[in-house]
């Protein structure tokens, strides 16, 4: 791993902990020796209240490529995961994590899983990435809606 | 029809720069007619201007400084219609929109923008690389990054020809602010950038297709080339260097060929050209089912892949035969000739019927292809030609205006060939008859005179050349002459509707 990479992975952490939206988390995972992998993150996003995507915390799994910050992230909700938005293999299709749009080297985590948050309740009906969801959205909201109250319940907050 | 009738009237002549205003020019333009497009000629300076111009004007409508207007005017694609009516609706929105107002950053007001300067006991930590730097940059946004980051950024966002935002949030960068970290001018790399894209958007714009030429040409009246084209006429404009070429393809010149019969031919060439050269070198096809076959091996007993005939690489007759009379294949093309006549006539008829057209064209490509690559060779020398008039002047102790005449055979030799060329295209895609028969001989007599040109810039002794000049006026005479001529026959041609397309 790069210094730069290092410090730049290393400085994220310090300021996640420092300081982070409510609600959300993330944290480098541990490698079977107990070491940590900084350039392999799990996260989780809340649900905006009084929308249907309430109550409960979408997990994320966030890879920093070797080049970054030059390089987005790549971050990726579950496979299969029900959003206009969202490819099948549960890639995020957001433009501040698209290199040729509007990936910029100053944007930090907490920017980043805001950036999905607002995503959610917001799909951008321009770009599918996946057909159920697109569809659904602009043809049958009611469907969409139950698809994602179903969702959520899945990945309700413990208690 | 005189000669005076294809000359072009002068009324429109602010338009075009003098130094395209040669006489070859317009001999030409007979079917092009000048005035039937009209157009301006700028260089990329001259659009740099445009820009800044137009950036000062809508400074004073907005009543806001010139940097700022030149990021609007960036973000909207230099549609200034736009950006002006959706200003004009709200202006709030538009600024906070392009990241032109901080007033939605957390109320957060930053002072002390711009450079940055630490001490080694108290230095700047950079987001980006994490390194401790001395200097920095901060927006007012008041996010700052070192100057090193800031420049490997700039140096990849410049190329984009985009507004340029902070690295960390929507806060856009005026041209000031991207002077100052880059040190450099990059704002006006930005700026040209930016023009490639505001040419590209405009339809009344064209960048010159000449190779390494960056001169640009505005049309006047663009709403008439759609019309232009579909009558058959041809939008040629000349850019400042002298390039001639057409609007409406945004290639060279193609006199005397229509736009639509230069594109199918084009695409013909880029289809066909090189894989029937290929093939017509390379291969043979199986004399029993027609497949092509390349010989990649010494013997000529043939096997066909994929009916299996065996057959002789020579002769194309059947390998049956010869056993015995090991390669004299001679004796066989009589029994071949007659097992032919005999066996599938029909699917004969038919095969010749493709050779014949593959002929033709073929025919018609070598002839195109062998003028473009003159041309290329002419142009090499008419290139240098500056330098013949200069040892013409000095060896042979003529004027300049004297030695002028090179310049002019030279140009009057570029052109013709260049009709030559493309009424090969012509040619192809005409029906045989009388009006072709006419076609034919009028270009026989163009590539005639284009040759006896030529044939005159070969000569390298100075002396001579200076002795030959009338030879030099005269064959150039000769030669506008035809080719007014070849542009004639083939707008009649095309008006008689032999024209299969």
């Amino acid at each position: 791993m790069s210094s730069l990479l290092k410090n730049r992975l290393q400085e994220e952490r310090k300021q996640w902990r420092k300081d982070h939206p409510y609600g959300f988390f993330a944290k480098p995972e541990k490698s079977a020796d107990g070491s940590l992998n900084l350039q392999s993150w799990t996260a989780g996003v809340p649900g905006k209240d009084n929308t249907i995507w309430e109550n409960a915390t979408y997990p994320l799994t966030i890879t920093f490529p070797n080049d970054f910050p030059s390089k987005p992230p790549k971050v990726r909700l579950p496979a299969g995961f029900y959003h206009p938005n969202v490819y099948p293999s549960g890639t995020i299709c957001l433009s501040i994590l698209n290199e040729d749009q509007d990936w910029r080297p100053g944007i930090n985590l907490k920017q980043i899983l805001l950036g999905v948050q607002e995503l959610l309740d917001t799909p951008n009906p321009d770009s599918p990435a996946q057909e159920p969801a697109w569809r659904a959205f602009g043809k049958d909201r009611a469907l969409y809606e139950k698809k994602v109250i179903e969702q959520a319940k899945k990945y309700a907050k413990a208690g | 029809m005189s000669d005076e009738e294809f000359e072009y009237t002068d009324d429109s002549d602010s338009l075009y720069s003098d130094s395209v205003d040669d006489d070859n020019f317009k001999i030409e333009d007979s079917l092009v007619k000048h005035d039937i497009v009209q157009y301006k000629q700028h260089t990329t300076r001259e659009m740099m201007e445009t820009l800044h111009k137009k950036c000062t004007k809508l400074s004073e409508v907005l009543g806001k400084p010139h940097d700022y207007v030149v990021t609007l005017l960036q973000s909207y694609k230099w549609n200034s219609e736009k950006l002006i009516e959706d200003y004009m609706d709200d202006p709030q929105d538009v600024e906070l929109r392009l990241g032109l107002s901080t007033v939605k950053l957390n109320g957060e007001h930053h002072e002390n923008t711009g450079l940055q300067t630490y001490t080694e006991e108290a230095p700047f930590s950079c987001f980006i690389c994490c390194e401790d730097k001395l200097e920095s940059y901060k927006l007012k946004c008041g996010h700052e990054f070192c100057l090193d980051c800031y420049r490997t950024y700039l140096n990849e966002k410049v190329k984009q020809a985009n507004v340029i935002k902070c690295p960390s949030c929507d806060v856009a960068l005026t041209p000031g602010d991207i002077d100052t970290i880059s040190g450099t001018n990059g704002s006006s790399v930005l700026l040209e950038n930016s023009i490639k894209e505001y040419v590209e958007r405009h339809k009344t714009y064209k960048w010159c297709p000449s190779p390494d030429c960056n001169a640009i040409v505005e049309v006047l009246n663009s709403s008439d080339i759609a019309h232009l084209v579909d009558t058959n006429q041809i939008p040629i404009v000349i850019c400042s260097n002298g390039h001639r070429f057409c609007f409406n393809c945004g290639f060279e010149s193609h006199v005397p060929a229509p736009c639509n019969v230069t594109k199918q031919w084009i695409n013909k060439c880029k289809d066909d050209s090189e894989t029937v050269k290929w093939i017509t070198t390379h291969t043979k096809t199986c004399p029993k089912c027609d497949t092509s076959i390349e010989k990649n091996g010494g013997c000529n007993h043939m096997t066909c892949r994929k009916c299996a005939y065996e057959f002789c690489w020579i002769c194309l007759g059947t390998w049956d035969n010869h056993n015995n009379q090991y390669y004299q294949c001679n004796r066989y093309q009589y029994e071949q000739a007659e097992k032919n006549n005999k066996s599938a006539k029909d699917k004969k008829l038919q095969d010749e019927a493709t050779k014949k057209s593959l002929q033709r064209y073929l025919h018609y490509y070598n002839l195109f292809n062998i003028h473009e690559i003159s041309t290329k060779q002419d142009k090499s020398r008419c290139d240098v030609v500056e330098n013949t008039v200069r040892e013409v002047q000095e060896g042979v102790g003529i004027s300049w205006i004297e030695a002028q005449f090179l310049v002019d055979s030279a140009s009057t030799l570029l052109n013709a060939r260049r009709v030559l060329k493309w009424s090969y295209a012509v040619a192809f895609y005409c029906d045989r008859g009388y009006s072709l028969d006419l076609f034919e001989t009028v270009q026989a007599g163009l590539a005639d005179a284009v040759e006896a040109l030529s044939l005159l810039f070969e000569i390298s002794d100075v002396e001579v050349i200076a002795k030959k000049k009338l030879n030099f006026l005269n064959a150039s005479k000769l030669l506008e002459d035809r080719q007014r001529a070849m542009v004639l026959a083939t707008e009649e041609t095309i008006n008689n509707g032999t024209l299969r397309l």
